[in-house]
């Protein structure tokens, strides 16, 4: 089984060949990067991949706005008082309430009690005054 | 124990220290010892290239693939490792991406179809190969599979142990003995075919 093939046909001339091929051809060993140069590298790689990847646009959620009552009333005592607003009770500011709501004239759903919050002078004292709307408008009428 | 035999076992471990300090200074950049590497180690490597491959030309190309690999990866070398079977694995690995090559170059009959020829179709040459066993076996030895064919030149040829083999070849001894199995089944079977 051993020689099934006979001896390698080469001679000690072949054998130097490659010997001189070898050592004529070999390539110096690749210099090794550093750790710290990887950590570089991948640093770079990773944030130009995070600049490039397109991100998925976040939904607006769809709300839908109470409709909220606000009036605006001039301070009952002097003019350099912040002015009065008004709103329902469960209504969020009116400036955030407002900024996705559909243009046109609020109306209120229900006949909720109006909350009146009056700002004085003193920023730690707010008077606030709750009133039944549908009483007073029968007051008026 | 004769004193040959002795005289034996003492030149072989100078060999083989003298070979771990070429290494040693190898790993160093000397290519002196690099060259000292290469001389005591082609005769080997060429052999078992030219029993996988067959063909001197081939072998030459093996040989020289398989010390230009070492040059590049003897860093990596752990010094618990038998050399030669490091050595051998980066061999039969380059062996094996010769043969792929040759295969792709060239159209062989497998094992298989060749068996199923009849008597009447057979070749002059083979006529000629089957009067002479050597030549039957080596036939079919190049005719098996690529794993199967490494299994067995490893195995019944260089003699290696079943998990030299499988550390060269880089499977589980388990998969070396299925392969060494089949491939023993198939020139048994070739060789009553054609005696």
């Amino acid at each position: 089984m051993r020689d099934f093939r006979g001896p390698v046909p080469l001679t000690d001339a072949d054998y130097a060949a490659v010997r001189r091929n070898v050592l004529a051809n070999r390539e110096p060993r690749r210099p090794r990067f550093s750790v710290a140069f990887r950590l570089a590298f991948a640093t770079i790689v990773v944030t130009f991949a995070a600049l490039i990847t397109p991100r998925p646009e976040t939904p607006v959620p769809m709300s839908v706005e109470r409709a909220t009552l606000i009036t605006e009333t001039p301070a009952p005592t002097t003019n350099h008082q912040p002015p009065i607003t008004t709103a329902s009770q469960n209504t969020q500011p009116p400036a955030r309430s407002t900024q996705h709501a559909a243009p046109g004239p609020l109306i209120p759903l229900t006949p909720s009690p109006v909350r009146i919050e009056i700002q004085t002078s003193d920023p730690d004292i707010r008077i606030i005054w709750i009133a039944n709307q549908h009483v007073s408008t029968e007051e008026n009428s | 124990m004769t004193a040959e035999a002795l005289v034996r076992e003492d030149e072989e471990a100078t060999d083989e220290r003298l070979l771990l300090a070429h290494i040693r200074a190898a790993k160093g950049g000397d290519q002196r010892a690099f060259e000292g590497i290469m001389l005591a180690t082609e005769r080997r490597v060429a052999l078992l290239a030219w029993r996988i491959l067959g063909d001197a030309e081939e072998v030459k190309e093996a040989l020289q693939e398989t010390f230009l690999r070492l040059f590049r990866h003897l860093h990596r070398y752990d010094e618990s490792q038998d050399f030669f079977g490091w050595l051998f694995r980066i061999a039969v690995n380059v062996c094996r991406d010769l043969d792929r090559r040759r295969r792709r170059r060239r159209i062989f009959a497998p094992l298989e179809d060749a068996l199923g020829l009849s008597g009447k179709s057979i070749p002059a040459d083979d006529a000629l190969a089957r009067r002479d066993d050597v030549a039957l076996l080596r036939r079919a030895i190049d005719a098996l599979p690529p794993k199967e064919k490494l299994a067995i030149v490893l195995r019944d040829v260089e003699e290696l142990s079943t998990d030299e083999v499988a550390a060269i070849l880089g499977s589980r001894p388990a998969t070396v003995r299925v392969q060494i199995s089949k491939a023993r089944a198939k020139l048994r079977q070739w060789m009553e075919k054609w005696r």
